[in-house]
């Protein structure tokens, strides 16, 4: 579709562009690490070291880099090192295959200082942390994510957002309003439970709850209408013995034919406005729903084996990928987070093969001899130090 | 260092950290700045800390800080009577004036409605404000334009549409400043809300 800006566009005419690698890292008080600056080639790259020595604060250094913010944490000040009162994390982000000199590179920065102020540039200009994202793309897959399936749905919520936040422009935004809405709405009715406000009072939060609301709901909806040919795709190449996993979008206001997610919002808002203010807090939202895994139909929370569970978390996994990649027009940076432990053989080959496909992936471990041995033998090892002097990196054998 | 802080000093420390904006690291860099400090800078401090209680009063009309009952823009009979500016802080106003823009009265609410914070709208100058209506028309210079310019925050906007819906029976017409790009920003570095907010508020030319 030539000359469209409609965001949905941009999944469906995906422009193909070349294959970028994370070049160098360099950290400075990042939790652990005094100091390190490490300099990374392509393909996968073999992370292993002892628990708790620091293999996942460099898979964090690099979420840092992409998103702006840390997946463990949302209070940035705790990233800083002990005794320390800065941290700053700076990435080159280049073209793959071009040689090293002649590569141009785009330079990343994320900086935070001891009260938690936070300065992000790209090419030494400040920009918002979405800018990082159209420079480095990275997908995570962390042994926590293996609950996702029968954890509690805030589980399920976390992940919907951050797969829907790539293919939605704002949803940052959205997400953040809706948040502070809801958490004065909730006040309010709090107060007007206790007899101390009046009721009237509520309409000033609605215009702002069901626009923020709606725009969540109606991104999450298109997501999972992205999702499912991929996630059917990778959950058949993993299980092709089993029926087809599908997603389900699982909310309490639930589209009528021709509503809209803002009309459906609005009705369900309407239709709990007794037993809300009679509760003191928001009965329906994208803050109560949840996403619904179902293999043949049949949700899978209820009956799913563990191994079952796994094949459709790692599925999911390799659809975000697809999606991804189709997206950007060239594939993320993939970091697995010790996850070959919680995989059995037949599952390990299939995200081992995606691996080899990647022009560079970051693969933490404890036991390097769990790793398929073509992937050992592919990958560049680097090993992590912990000691008294702080957390360091060696090249070397795995 | 001593396993305990003098009382004095401590007591010092905790009382600049409870400081908007001010976190225990400054609290005690400023305690340790004072210390050092030659005894009439010290003075000086707690000499301005005592004046700024006992000289500046809120004026009885608008609420902005002033040093006499009624404030030098109340009192000012050069200012345009008929147009109010209805703001969230005194420091609005300091903003506001700056600009030389802006030639009617001004009334300061002390904060937005913001439930999270116990703050309703009877914590704030909105009766005053609606008596400050009530009385000018009873007085026959009814305010031809209430401008609202609480911050264009989720509290602030909650606050405009419940000002607006008391307003309006009252005054000649009620609007709301625009939002859009900060002069000297670049379009590409702007964010989506503030872009969208520009393009939603445009006008012809
Ligand atoms: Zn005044």
């Amino acid at each position: 579709m030539p000359g469209s800006t409609r965001a949905r566009d941009r999944v469906v005419a995906p422009r193909s562009r070349p294959p970028t690698l994370l070049r160098s890292l360099a950290l400075r008080n990042l939790r652990g690490y005094a100091s390190l600056d490490l300099t990374l080639g392509p393909g996968p790259q073999l992370v292993w070291g002892p628990n708790a020595a620091g293999k996942t604060t460099l898979l964090e250094a690099i979420v840092l880099l992409a998103l702006g913010r840390s997946h463990r944490t949302g209070a940035d000040a705790e990233l800083i090192r002990w005794g320390t009162d800065f941290l700053r994390v700076e990435g080159v982000v280049g073209i793959a295959g071009a040689e090293e000199e002649e590569a141009e590179g785009v330079a990343l920065d994320v900086s935070v200082q001891a009260g938690g102020r936070k300065r992000i540039q790209v090419n030494g200009v400040p920009r918002r942390p979405a800018a990082l994202a159209e420079q480095l793309r990275t997908v995570l897959f962390a042994p926590e994510e293996m609950l996702l399936v029968v954890g509690p749905p805030t589980l399920r919520r976390t992940a919907l957002d951050q797969l829907a936040g790539p293919h939605t422009p704002m949803y940052g935004s959205h997400l953040t309003t809706y948040t502070r809405v809801l958490s004065q709405r909730n006040s309010l009715l709090r107060q007007i439970r206790d007899g101390e406000a009046d009721r009237a009072q509520l309409r000033y939060w609605d215009e702002p709850f069901l626009a923020s609301g709606a725009a969540i709901v109606a991104a999450r909806l298109r997501l999972l209408e992205l999702l499912a040919e991929p996630l059917a795709a990778a959950h058949l190449e993993i299980a092709p013995a089993e029926d087809p996993l599908t997603l389900a979008y699982g909310t309490n206001a639930p589209l009528l034919p021709g509503e809209s997610p803002r009309d459906a919002l609005a009705r369900r808002l309407h239709e709990t406005a007794e037993k809300e203010a009679w509760n003191g807090t928001t009965l329906v939202g994208p803050h109560r729903d949840d996403l619904v895994f179902r293999i043949g139909g049949r949700d899978l929370t209820t009956f799913a084996s563990r191994g079952q569970q796994r094949t459709a978390i790692l599925a999911l996994k390799l659809a975000e990928l697809d999606l991804l990649t189709a997206l950007d027009g060239r594939p993320p940076l993939l970091l697995l987070d010790d996850v070959f432990s919680e995989l059995d053989p037949l599952r390990r080959g299939h995200l081992v093969r995606r691996i080899a496909e990647l022009p560079q992936a970051l693969v933490t471990t404890t036991v390097p001899e769990d790793l398929d041995p073509d992937l050992r033998r592919r990958a560049h090892a680097w090993r992590v130090i912990a000691d008294v002097e702080g957390a360091r990196i060696e090249e070397g054998e795995a | 260092m001593p396993a305990v802080l003098i009382e004095p000093v401590a007591r010092l420390i905790e009382s600049f950290a409870r400081l908007p904006g001010i976190g225990p690291k400054t609290a005690q860099r400023l305690t340790y700045h004072l210390l050092r400090a030659p005894d009439t800078e010290a003075r000086a401090l707690a000499a301005a800390l005592i004046a700024v209680r006992e000289q500046v009063v809120f004026c009885e009309r608008c609420f902005n800080i002033s040093d006499r009952p009624v404030c030098s823009i109340c009192s000012d009979p050069g200012r345009d009577a008929a147009r109010l500016c209805v703001v969230e802080e005194p420091l609005d106003v300091l903003a506001l004036e700056r600009t030389g823009e802006f030639k009617g009265l001004y009334h300061v609410l002390h904060g937005a409605i913001s439930p999270i914070d116990g703050v309703g709208p009877e914590r704030l100058k909105i009766r005053q404000l609606l008596e400050r209506a009530d009385e000018a028309n009873r007085a026959g210079a009814r305010f031809e334009e209430v401008v609202i310019a609480t911050n264009p925050t989720l509290e602030g906007e909650a606050t405009a549409m419940y000002l607006a819906e008391r307003l309006e029976p009252l005054v000649g017409s009620v609007t709301r400043i625009a939002r859009g790009l900060p002069v000297g920003g670049d379009l590409e570095y702007a964010d989506e809300v503030t872009l969208i907010r520009a393009l939603q508020g445009r006008r012809a030319m």
